[in-house]
């Protein structure tokens, strides 16, 4: 794929004979100039998320537009040609994308957010990975253990199939999760890979209620090599000691895996609920009130007049709006615990992780009352295909069955790491 | 088909036709339902199938016939089992457990020969025909015109929501009399034939797609004046048909009536979601997270997926319980107010759809509790929680079932004059 920013990239040495990408933007851009650009792509991503949907992918235009706002670079090492901004930014950005199109929120989500994850990786490993462009788009089956591998002369071969790999389509590599065969015999251990696209292939599986177009596919790789430097076990990343972590001094690169996943994509809930309310706004405004009694024909009014379609907006509106709050704020605070834990040298804690990912799935829940809020307000009209509060419902509802941001599991996980069960 | 089933044509002492159907004297409540059971596989086998085609399958339309179920609410003389309401929603239930566009659809038209029967009694002779078979699609809702012609009216109009139109031989509309100078004109519903309107292919939705619910035109028809019916009568619950049937079903008020006729459909879709819910406890497995959590096996182990079965079960057939004792409790106030020649009032009438709604809003929080534990796997195209979720969805955004509309029509009609906005 040809990248409208690949030739801009500036490629040097440093006095350690390290190769440094550097985005031009790296030392200027400031988190207000992401969202605005973000804030600017509202209306195309509205127009084109009917198509967004029937493609059952990003679109390759808004591949390219956010690749050239630098949205995939946010959370990128800057040694990599990226942004290295935080969590928080990533989701401002999101929350507006979201505002256009859901699924493109989250499969930026997903994309941005696992340049991150590519920084976690042996060093060698991610100077292969970004490569002399810094171009790192991955979808990931972290823990699918939907893969077998072994090891082999100077890595492993991998064989499994990955379900949900959201931004499959526009990616050049994959992260999969696999099992470890133990060479005495024992118990396999976890181990997780990022495999070049090339080394596999996707099956066209995605025929879904909603956020169609992420998508989320089915990634297959049959008795591919990785080799070692592309290679993590588990538990590595499970105490939060990956190799990534001590190549980039920024805390950002300290943050557990579960604490920044459970994070990354939440935005697109947020912007969903908050389109549904706006387009809720809109229909106040041009939707005519039938008239009661004979003749049943439509009057005048439209249904800002009716005090129950007033109320509805208002539920809808505040609670997405305080979800979105409550997002930032949270993202924010991961921010600043990742800085306090790396000054302080020590790790989160398991309780810190658990309540990181229910206050996520809070969040998650007040974007689908917002969204079902607009969907009582908003009668059968907006039910027909295509109409955004109908895609929103669809997408919202099928956001939250996302194990990590159901509250079912996220209550629970809390619970015991509460009481330390 | 009538032949098939072996329709009876007499005349009676006053010479007037008496259409009999074979099991008029025979049928029963407990063998309806057992038909509508067995059909349960088959309409479950054939429920995507039916979406996909937006209407009701010409293969279950002959099933339903055959099964006599379009003629359970309609009068013996013109062939029909003349039994209750609420054998009329036993029989949806069951049908939604297989299939909630057929549910729907089935209400609909069967519900509608009760209607047939409200008609002047030459009218009722003229579309009862000479078998009885009377599949009427309907929108009751008044947006048509007519004028006054020699004999009748003529007739013009669009006309939106009309389902089951595919497969109807009359369709029935209400129409505004245009009258110069007149600020409150009369209107009446109209009863066509299919073949004098056009129906346009525009039923693309969320849910209920099978229900086939399209737009009619409707362009200078002339009707005759025994197949209207005025909406004064109907409003003031002196419907010409209640004088000709001495059943005091068809006294009843269709405010009363519509509210409960398709509600029954709602309740299938949810026993629906519980029952596809109760498989995935012993068929899905759980993954390792929740494993070590100490659960083990399948989501059955899981607590919250337990406590949603719990909630979504106990949801679903408070709802069958609610609606079934809405249905007997009409069909007992008929039994008392008509020999008495008493009327409802408007609160009593309003109090069936805030009733209805009610049991409405039970049925989509059944069906979120089975949505909320099937997860991601659940909401691939064809599964049946994803198809109940649209289903219930869009059902709820019926006026009738929107609980910001009865619960206002229903204060205003218990504090006339007072409630105003």
């Amino acid at each position: 794929m040809t990248l409208a920013n690949s030739g801009q990239i500036a490629v040097s040495v440093d006095a350690a004979g390290r190769r440094i990408l550097t985005h031009p933007e790296a030392a200027t851009i400031t988190r207000e100039a992401l969202v605005e650009r973000a804030r600017a792509m509202v209306p195309v991503l509205r127009e084109r998320a009917p198509r967004c949907e029937a493609a059952r992918q990003l679109l390759p235009e808004t591949v390219e537009d956010f690749e050239r706002a630098g949205f995939f670079r946010i959370c990128q090492p800057k040694r990599f040609g990226g942004f290295e901004m935080g969590l928080d930014v990533l989701e401002a950005v999101l929350v507006e994308i979201a505002r256009g199109c859901a699924s493109s929120a989250w499969t930026l989500g997903i994309l941005a957010g696992h340049a991150w994850w590519a920084a976690q990786f042996p060093e060698a490993g991610q100077e292969e990975i970004f490569g002399l462009d810094g171009v790192a788009r991955l979808p990931t089956g972290i823990f699918g253990r939907g893969g077998r591998a072994r090891r082999v002369a100077g890595g492993y071969e991998l064989s499994g199939r990955w379900a949900y790999q959201s931004g499959c389509d526009a990616a050049n590599w994959y992260g999969c999760g696999a099992l470890l065969e133990a060479e005495d015999g024992g118990q396999p251990q976890g181990i997780t890979f990022i495999v070049k696209a090339s080394d596999g292939y996707i099956e066209d599986d995605w025929h879904v209620l909603g956020m169609r177009g992420t998508g989320s596919k089915t990634v297959v790789v049959e008795h591919a090599f990785v080799p070692e430097s592309r290679a993590l076990l588990l538990r590595d990343v499970e105490a939060a000691e990956t190799p990534g972590s001590k190549v980039h001094a920024n805390p950002l690169y300290s943050i557990p895996l579960m604490a920044f996943i459970s994070v990354e994509v939440t935005g697109a809930a947020v912007g969903c609920a908050l389109q549904a309310a706006e387009a809720l706004d809109e229909l106040g405004r041009t939707k005519p009130v039938r008239a009661r009694g004979g003749g049943g024909g439509e009057t005048a009014a439209t249904h800002m007049s009716l005090p129950s379609f007033r109320r509805r907006l208002a539920e809808s509106k505040t609670l997405a709006e305080a979800a979105k709050t409550l997002l930032l704020s949270e993202a924010e605070r991961v921010m600043e615990l990742g800085r306090e834990t790396k000054a302080a040298g020590r790790k989160f804690t398991r309780e810190e992780i658990a309540e990181i990912t229910l206050r996520q799935a809070r969040i998650i829940d007040l974007s689908v009352r917002a969204v079902d809020e607009a969907f009582a307000a908003a009668g059968t009209s907006a039910t027909v295909t295509g109409h955004p509060i109908e895609r929103c419902l669809r997408d919202v509802h099928m956001m939250s069955t996302h194990r990590v941001l159901s509250m079912d599991q996220a209550a629970e996980t809390w619970g015991l790491a509460h009481y330390g069960l | 088909m009538a032949g098939a089933i072996g329709i009876h044509v007499s005349h009676d002492e006053q010479g007037r036709r008496i259409i009999a159907h074979p099991e008029a004297d025979t049928i029963t409540r407990e063998a309806l339902i057992g038909r509508a059971r067995a059909l349960v596989p088959a309409l479950r086998q054939r429920a995507r199938r039916c979406e996909e085609a937006e209407r009701l399958l010409p293969e279950t339309a002959r099933d339903f016939t055959e099964a006599g179920f379009f003629r359970i609410v309609q009068p013996k003389r013109f062939g029909g089992f003349e039994m209750g309401l609420d054998v009329l929603e036993e029989v949806v239930i069951e049908v939604g457990r297989g299939c909630g566009s057929s549910a729907w659809t089935l209400a609909i038209l069967g519900g509608h020969s009760w209607w047939t029967a409200l008609f002047p009694e030459e009218g009722q002779e003229e579309i009862f025909g000479e078998d009885g078979h009377v599949i009427m699609a309907t929108n009751l809702s008044g947006n048509g015109r007519c004028r006054r012609v020699p004999g009748g009216y003529e007739l013009s109009g669009r006309f939106i929501y009309l389902s089951g139109c595919d497969i109807a031989n009359w369709l029935c509309v209400g129409a505004m009399l245009a009258e110069a100078g007149n600020s409150d004109p009369p209107w009446f519903y109209l009863a066509i034939r299919p073949e004098e309107a056009t129906i346009l292919d525009d039923w693309h939705m969320l849910g209920l797609r099978g229900t086939g619910s399209k737009s009619v035109l409707v362009e200078k028809v002339f009707v005759p004046e025994r197949r209207a019916l005025p909406q004064a009568l109907v409003q003031a619950q002196e419907m010409p048909g209640r004088y000709v049937h001495p059943n005091p079903l068809y006294a009843t008020p269709m405010l009363a009536f519509l509210s409960i006729e398709t509600t029954g459909a709602a309740v299938g879709i949810a026993l629906q979601a519980v029952e596809a819910l109760e498989e995935l406890a012993l068929a899905k497995p759980v993954r390792r997270r929740e494993a070590e959590a100490g659960a083990s096996g399948f989501q059955v182990s899981v607590p919250s997926f337990r406590r949603h079965l719990a909630e979504a079960k106990s949801k679903a057939e408070a709802a069958r319980t609610l609606l079934l004792n809405e249905a007997r409790r009409l069909m007992a106030t008929m039994r008392e107010y008509a020999p008495a020649g008493r009327k409802m009032t408007p609160d009593e009438m309003t109090e069936y759809s805030l009733n209805c709604a009610r049991l409405v809003d039970l049925c989509v929080q059944a069906v979120d509790h089975a949505f909320a534990a099937g997860g991601t796997s659940s909401t691939f195209d064809g599964h049946p929680l994803e198809r109940c979720f649209r289903d219930i969805r869009t059902l709820s955004t019926h006026n009738v079932y929107r609980m910001d509309l009865m619960a206002e029509r229903w204060s205003q009609a218990r504090f006339p004059g007072a409630a105003q906005t």
